[in-house]
């Protein structure tokens, strides 16, 4: 079992990633809304809409669900790791269960940071789609953070595939012996 | 799976693994330090056209060496975290998982990463500051740049360094009960 300055420290991780959940869902996904439905002029007056334009209504769905797909996968990883934490505080072991909440943890992050590569990369082409001049074209848009996210996210997915099966084939020898 | 296959298998993904993270360390010390020297040191004009900046600003050259070291700082920082990743993966790839150096390596990588972004934010807070402080009517202050990657990141790097440490722990306990035995 963790010891109780384990169980601490976890219990604090777990405060702190449910702060940064509300505050991140907040910030993103509310202005979100915003910008795709509700204030129609914060896309009609972006600085890359040229001209008066009408957008309609499957852009702005199209938009809004293009965004949620990243959103939801951060919000997701922020869940399982609130979990993983969690695992640790209610004096859970190392275990198989913990190992699984790692490689969950790994894969929404690796979704999420291609999620946020793959928006940020049609973002402008949607933006100016109803644009009659200096319309912009789908770019892949390279982030090093967000690459950075999908390369941990990986390393994270291949620590837990190693930690699991090399923990079975020890459990298997035990209990051979 | 035989105790083979899986040592072959480990060696091949973390083998893999371990070029796409050199890879990604070299173009990211490539983009990074080429744009902090760029714009601070090495083209002035870039610093001068920004949009940010007044026509009437001088940029003084205290200021650029000091914001070309305050980002040098945190892509060094960014890079230590990477090379700490790779010395992880190169223990997986050796076969050597299940001890507590491993899980100390685990450790340091999420605690490393975690450094990095702090400072990611601490210096994003003064990067307007540094941007601004010549223009002779609007300066920025120092304010907080909320950037949610970084925290992102930050929440990664926790779950890997509380892994890190319920994993050190459980070998340290493991050691213990053989050495009472």
């Amino acid at each position: 079992m963790p010891t109780s300055y384990v169980k601490a420290v976890s219990t604090l991780v777990l405060i702190a990633l449910g702060v940064f959940l509300v505050y991140y869902l907040y910030r993103s996904a509310w202005f979100l809304v915003q910008f795709s439905f509700v204030d129609h002029s914060l896309w009609e007056q972006h600085y890359l809409v040229r001209g008066v334009v009408d957008i309609p209504f499957w852009l702005r769905l199209a938009y809004f669900c293009v965004w949620m797909v990243s959103i939801t996968a951060t919000t997701v990883m922020l869940l399982v790791a609130m979990h993983f934490a969690n695992l640790i505080r209610s004096g859970g072991y190392f275990s198989v269960q913990m190992i699984h909440a790692l490689n969950r943890v790994g894969v929404s992050a690796v979704i999420a940071g291609f999620a946020i590569m793959a928006a940020s990369s049609v973002w402008a082409w949607m933006i100016t789609f109803q644009n009659e001049t200096e319309r912009r074209d789908i770019t892949f848009v390279y982030d090093s953070s967000e690459a950075g996210i999908m390369l941990l996210g990986a390393g994270v997915i291949m620590l837990a595939w190693v930690m699991k099966s090399a923990l079975l084939m020890r459990q298997e020898n035990e209990e051979f012996v | 799976m035989t105790p083979q296959v899986f040592k072959a298998r480990v060696q091949g993904f973390s083998t893999v693994m371990i070029a796409l993270t050199s890879a990604y360390l070299v173009y990211y010390l490539y983009r990074s330090v080429g744009r902090a020297y760029r714009f601070s040191l090495g083209e002035p004009d870039m610093w001068i056209n920004h949009w940010r900046v007044e026509d009437s600003a001088i940029i003084a050259q205290s200021t650029r060496v000091t914001y070309f070291c305050i980002w040098m700082f945190v892509i060094l920082a960014s890079t230590v975290a990477v090379i700490a990743a790779l010395h992880l993966l190169n223990r997986c790839r050796k076969g050597l998982i299940f001890d507590a150096v491993t899980a100390r390596a685990v450790q340091h990588v999420g605690g490393l990463l975690i450094i990095a972004m702090i400072a990611d934010q601490l210096f994003g807070a003064v990067d307007w500051y540094l941007l601004t402080k010549h223009n002779l009517v609007n300066q920025e202050p120092i304010q907080w740049a909320y950037d949610p990657t970084d925290y992102k990141t930050i929440a990664l790097a926790l779950v890997l360094f509380m892994f890190g440490w319920v994993m050190r722990e459980a070998i340290e306990v493991e050691q213990t009960n053989k050495e009472f035995v």
